[in-house]
């Protein structure tokens, strides 16, 4: 005999949590508001059709969905139309730390992979002239495998610093752009191999979502002439469904984030610690 | 835990427990570990026996010997030997750890009769025959997340749930300074400790426990926060001698064990 009960009833708030349970209290939010953010993510991402105005939505639509779950978090849950007053004007501020956040990341990886391009070409040619052209390759080749995991490694590191970027913004008062990035700088600072943890397992989630979203259509077009009428009516299709599926997947990436920011500040600042009102 | 499903057993004894589920974030983190450490173990094999079979065709090469029918032979039984090493490793690992792997074990998660007790080895067998078809098309993760009692076909077919380990009380083992002793007995002295709460105490014990990794500025804020919270509860206006929000947290948390000894 066993009967099962849901205990989101009970008050009270969570002690740190391990990286599955991070994902795990992300996903149970993300399913139990899903008919409201999925709504909020679709119009936000029809706003991408719109140059920069548009992009700034979409950009503060990511605030807004964080500092909803956020809000759940913390016992305080707010209205849509509440958060919103609080997000909207702050829109471009969301848009800067968008780019600022993608500038970072593309000139790291340009410039790891510019480094570590050169340093291979250098061991390569040094290599080569001790070893002899029989041997050389495959040391180079072995080299550039455990190069190209390093990259991967640090890429992944640089990026789990800066993951929370935009929930700072949306949840605290008085912040600009670089602040809020600095903050998640400074919050993820002894917690990047939890986080690596959190970002592939729920990687792992939304994989047969992407996968479906964005290939399987794909599979069928491969056959067909490129610019015949079929080709491109099954290419609108396929935006469309890309759309959809980028729709259902940003709000599980938000709350994910809101609960790392959440589990972040618990850790850090004692978030939960707090004697119970009476 | 909020936000997590919770689940209570009856044993044979009817006696009823109360476990936590896995949850699908820790059920997912295990697979991947476990999947990481097969994939090493079963491409260690596949390069193995590689090896060994370019060395066996080239020797029966040169000896002149027919092998026709032995090549399916070198690929039938690494198949097989991969698809024994797959079952047998959840099977082995679940039976002698009490329903744990490596993969769980790392995520604090165990698969458990829906009795409470540890599984048996036909139920770990069938759990590990079924996974394969809960993996494709993550037919599995459908199950576990749509599922009021999170479980998978293999979990279905072998009536068995995967539950949170319980966290054992984390032990009191945090450093606490030499004033705290001398604070705690003026305390008791004019403080009437029975006003706060088993509650409010392991608050202030989680404090004490977590401070050391917290960052210096929320520290100093949540410290602050507490001991004005305590405060307020033993109905103080003022401390008995001048002491950091820190020391004076130190000093109840000694405080309210003598009073309840």
């Amino acid at each position: 005999m066993t009967k099962s009960s849901s205990s989101s009833d009970l008050g009270g708030s969570l002690p740190p949590l391990s990286v599955g349970n991070v994902v795990s209290t992300g996903f149970r939010l993300y399913k139990t508001h899903f008919k409201n953010h999925f709504k909020l993510s679709l119009i936000a991402h029809l706003w991408l059709f719109v140059p920069f105005f548009g992009w700034a939505k979409y950009a503060a639509a990511h605030g807004l969905l964080s500092r909803l779950i956020f809000a759940e978090l913390i016992n305080q849950p707010e209205t849509v139309s509440d958060a919103r007053l609080k997000i909207d004007p702050r829109k471009w501020l969301f848009f800067s730390v968008g780019l600022q956040v993608g500038v970072r990341v593309v000139l790291v990886y340009l410039g790891l992979i510019i480094a570590g391009g050169i340093a291979l070409g250098i061991v390569g040619v040094a290599l080569s002239a001790v070893l002899g052209s029989g041997v050389a390759p495959i040391v180079i080749g072995i080299l550039a495998v455990i190069g190209v995991c390093l990259l991967v490694l640090a890429i992944t590191w640089f990026y789990s610093r800066l993951v929370i970027s935009e929930v700072p913004l949306a949840v605290e008062e008085s912040m600009n752009s670089s602040q809020s990035i600095d903050r998640s700088w400074s919050l993820t600072e002894s917690a990047v191999f939890r986080i690596q943890g959190v970002v592939l397992v729920a990687f792992v989630i939304t994989l047969p979502l992407i996968f479906f979203s964005n290939y399987v259509l794909l599979l069928f077009m491969i056959p067909l002439e490129q610019g015949s009428a079929l080709y491109q009516t099954l290419n609108l299709i396929q935006t469309i469904i890309s759309l959809f599926g980028a729709a259902i997947i940003m709000p599980f990436w938000q709350a994910i984030k809101a609960v790392l920011y959440y589990d972040l500040r618990t850790r850090r600042e004692g978030l939960d610690l707090s004697l119970r009102d009476r | 835990m909020k936000y997590f499903n919770r689940i209570t057993l009856q044993t044979p004894e009817s006696v009823e427990l109360e476990f936590t589920l896995a949850g699908i974030g820790s059920r997912i983190l295990a697979l991947l570990i476990d999947y990481t450490l097969l994939g090493l173990a079963l491409s260690g094999l596949i390069f193995v026996w590689g090896f060994f079979s370019y060395q066996l065709l080239t020797s029966l090469d040169s000896l002149k010997i027919n092998y026709s029918g032995l090549q399916n032979w070198l690929i039938a039984i690494p198949l097989l030997i991969g698809f024994t090493g797959f079952v047998g490793y959840f099977v082995f690992f679940e039976t002698l750890w009490r329903g744990q792997t490596p993969g769980k074990r790392f995520a604090k998660i165990r698969v458990i009769q829906e009795d409470g007790r540890p599984v048996n080895l036909s139920q770990a067998t069938l759990r590990a025959l079924l996974r394969p078809l809960d993996d494709f098309l993550w037919l599995g993760f459908l199950f576990i997340v749509l599922g009021q009692r999170e479980k998978r076909l293999g979990d279905w077919a072998a009536a068995t749930v995967v539950v949170q380990e319980e966290q054992p009380v984390a032990t009191a083992d945090f450093p606490l300074s030499p004033e705290a002793q001398e604070g705690a007995d003026q305390l008791l002295a004019i403080a009437d400790f029975s006003k706060l709460l088993p509650d409010d105490f392991a608050v202030v014990r989680e404090y004490l426990r977590r401070r050391s990794l917290m960052h210096d500025e929320a520290r100093a804020e949540a410290s602050r926060r507490l001991a004005r919270q305590v405060k307020a509860v033993l109905s103080m206006t003022q401390l008995p001698f001048d002491m950091t929000p820190d020391v004076f947290l130190e000093a109840v948390y000694l405080a309210y064990q003598n009073h309840t000894r």
